[in-house]
């Protein structure tokens, strides 16, 4: 029996056959920048992995500002996808990431499959990029703009598309934006994605009754922060029954204890977005809340915690 | 820039609505400091997470030797509805000090300096006033505008009156005439741009839109250098988020932003489409 003490708690996770991380705290795209933006603030090779920005084929202006707005427990931003394309990630990012001994995850997006394929062509020939992450919350423009993450066969096909360029573990994004995620979530992870990582944002809305205008330049945004964690706590509960591939848990994590809370259900490991802004250094304290947690619950293996809610009739505890 | 918490001070009701409030620093904060930067607050009683995001707030002083420094804030909504309640003691989460601050390359005496401020933009411009004090400059070649809706809205105005006496240009101005002349600030600018125009000054101004805009047309054209301090909705402070961009002079609709918070908040009134 291991007692409270210093014992060490194998905090290691598996993702894919070629992705194992040494912690389960991931930084979430979008919310992260390069990594770089973090450096000041924590070691980067502490965390389990950090998923870039959103990148595309040719860099990408974004949608004008007003971007953000905070909303009750959250926010909702129209960022629009604002980044600086493959190339110059690879020349002017990639580089200082390996140096820092970051695991990098690349978090992949276009507006057709072939966008998405010539990506993960380009991405495969580097070194130092542990995973792609594929985002499929984005307008099909073929498809008249409607989002590749709503419609199981458009997604499934877009996976399998990225999977014949590249031998890089894939990790596919799913957005809540459905009637029901677990349909995707099947039909992605049988297309030959690794991991699944949900949730993106909920689309939401925000307007000024004095101006009678709505807040942000887009209309409408993307909500995140703590206001979501319910809901994705659900989406991840109900996918991590559905499939048989290892879940990313993403969405209003502020604490060890929510970070805990996804892992619960049966999330692999989490992504933490929203409340970097607020606490830069969350990330790291999140492994630590972590691993002290399950050294008092007398664990030695992150694996003996996952996935351990105890559910009614489930029999006596 | 450093993450800390910061023991309130003391706390001080300006008018209302608007307050001071000095904080602890963490031992290094005010070697860090360069005038204009801002500081990241997070909301103390927070602890639902609502509201989530911290809150910039410029710097208006460093007490160095006490290592305190203080802000001056109005308030507005939630956050800063919570902020006037702070007690002495209470420990407020501080990010900071962020953003590139004023140019303390070209803020070497000899020359003119003219500060434009506008409403709570007097804090930003008070650590520069400082700053120019410190360097030494004469206070006769240092001017400070000042305007504000009315009376109520002001802050600092019998430090800055106390060094009107010692010769510091300080020109007041209200739109209801309740305190120094009546109008906006610039009646009284451009009479003292006329006045000063001969020596090159350097124009910094921190304030609303309209009023930087103003200022940008004022000084446009005439022989000075003008800065203008930003503000924006801010979700991080310190370049991750994205969301707190604005436009850049000759920006053709394919070209990047420039960030406020990273980028600026102080720009030179050249980089901006106005
Ligand atoms: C670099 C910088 C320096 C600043 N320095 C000071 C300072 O020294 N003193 C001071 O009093 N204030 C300063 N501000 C402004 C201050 O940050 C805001 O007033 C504050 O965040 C409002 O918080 P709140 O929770 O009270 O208001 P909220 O409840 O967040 O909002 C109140 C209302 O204002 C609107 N609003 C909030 N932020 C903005 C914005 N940026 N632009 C337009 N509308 C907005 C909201 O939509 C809402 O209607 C500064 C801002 C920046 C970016
Ligand atoms: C400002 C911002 C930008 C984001 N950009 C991206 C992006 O480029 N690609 C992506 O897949 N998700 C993006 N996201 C979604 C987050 O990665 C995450 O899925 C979501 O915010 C929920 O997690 P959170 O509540 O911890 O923030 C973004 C979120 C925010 C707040
Ligand atoms: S406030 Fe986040 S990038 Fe400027």
């Amino acid at each position: 029996m291991v007692k409270k003490g210093k014992a060490k708690v194998d905090l290691q996770v598996q993702l894919a056959p070629g992705l194992v991380l040494k912690n389960p705290v991931i930084s979430a795209s979008g919310t992260f920048g390069y990594g770089r933006e973090y450096a000041p603030y924590l070691d980067l090779a502490r965390l389990g992995a950090l998923v870039t920005k959103g990148i595309s084929l040719r860099p990408q202006r974004g949608n004008d500002p007003v971007r953000i707005v905070e909303t009750p427990c959250g926010m909702l931003n129209a960022i629009g996808l604002e980044n600086i394309g493959v190339e110059a990630f690879l020349a002017r990012e990639l580089p200082g990431l390996r140096a820092a001994g970051a695991t990098v995850i690349v978090n992949i997006f276009g507006q057709s499959p072939a966008d998405y394929a010539a990506l993960a062509a380009i991405l495969e020939r580097e070194t130092g990029i542990a995973a792609l992450e594929i985002n499929i919350s984005c307008p099909n423009v073929k498809a008249g703009g409607l989002q590749f993450g709503t419609d199981p066969k458009m997604a499934a096909e877009l996976v399998a598309a990225v999977r014949r360029e590249t031998s890089l573990p894939l990790i596919t994004k799913l957005t809540p934006n459905v009637t029901d995620i677990t349909d995707i979530a099947r039909a992605v992870a049988a297309a030959g994605s690794d991991c699944l990582s949900l949730i993106n944002t909920l689309t939401g809305m925000a307007v000024d009754l004095r101006t009678r205008k709505p807040v942000l330049a887009n209309l409408t945004g993307g909500l995140s922060g703590p206001a979501i964690k319910p809901v994705a706590l659900r989406a991840v509960y109900q996918v991590v029954q559905a499939v048989n591939v290892p879940v990313i848990g993403i969405g209003g994590i502020a604490s060890a204890t929510d970070a805990l809370e996804f892992l619960l259900v049966g999330a692999a490991a989490i992504q933490i977005g929203t409340c970097n802004f607020v606490n830069p250094a969350i990330t790291v304290e999140v492994v630590e809340g972590i691993e002290k947690y399950l050294r008092e619950q007398g664990c030695t293996g992150i694996g003996e915690f996952i996935g351990s809610l105890r559910l009614p009739g489930a029999g006596r505890d | 820039m450093r993450l800390f918490y910061a023991e309130v001070k003391s706390r001080q009701e300006i008018n209302a609505g608007i307050f001071t409030v000095r904080l602890a620093g963490d031992g290094r904060f005010g070697d860090q400091f360069i005038p204009g930067q801002f500081v990241m607050v997070g909301i103390p009683e927070a602890v639902s997470h609502d509201p989530l995001l911290r809150r910039p707030f410029s710097v208006a002083r460093v007490f160095a030797s006490e290592d305190e420094f203080e802000l001056a804030i109005k308030v507005v909504g939630r956050g800063t509805t919570i902020l006037q309640h702070l007690r002495p003691g209470e420990l407020v989460p501080i990010h900071g000090p962020l953003g590139n601050g004023y140019p303390l390359d070209l803020l070497e005496p000899p020359g003119k300096v003219i500060m434009v401020a506008g409403g709570l933009g007097i804090a930003s411009l008070l650590s520069l006033l400082d700053h120019c004090r410190q360097r030494g400059w004469p206070l006769e070649d240092l001017a400070l505008v000042l305007g504000a809706r009315s009376a109520a809205e002001l802050v600092y105005v019998e430090l800055l009156e106390d060094l009107a006496r010692q010769g510091l240009r300080f020109l007041l101005a209200t739109e209801d005439g309740s305190r120094g002349q009546q109008g906006l600030v610039t009646a009284p600018l451009t009479g003292l741009l006329a006045a000063w125009e001969a020596a090159e000054p350097l124009v910094f101004s921190c304030g609303p839109l309209p009023m930087l805009r103003a200022v940008c047309r004022l000084t446009a054209g005439r022989h000075c250098r003008t800065y203008l301090s930003l503000e924006s909705r801010m979700a991080c402070g310190f370049g991750a988020c994205l969301g707190c961009v604005t436009r850049k002079k000759e920006d053709d609709g394919s070209g990047s932003w420039l960030k406020v918070c990273l980028d600026g908040p102080v720009f030179p009134a050249a980089m901006l489409p106005w």
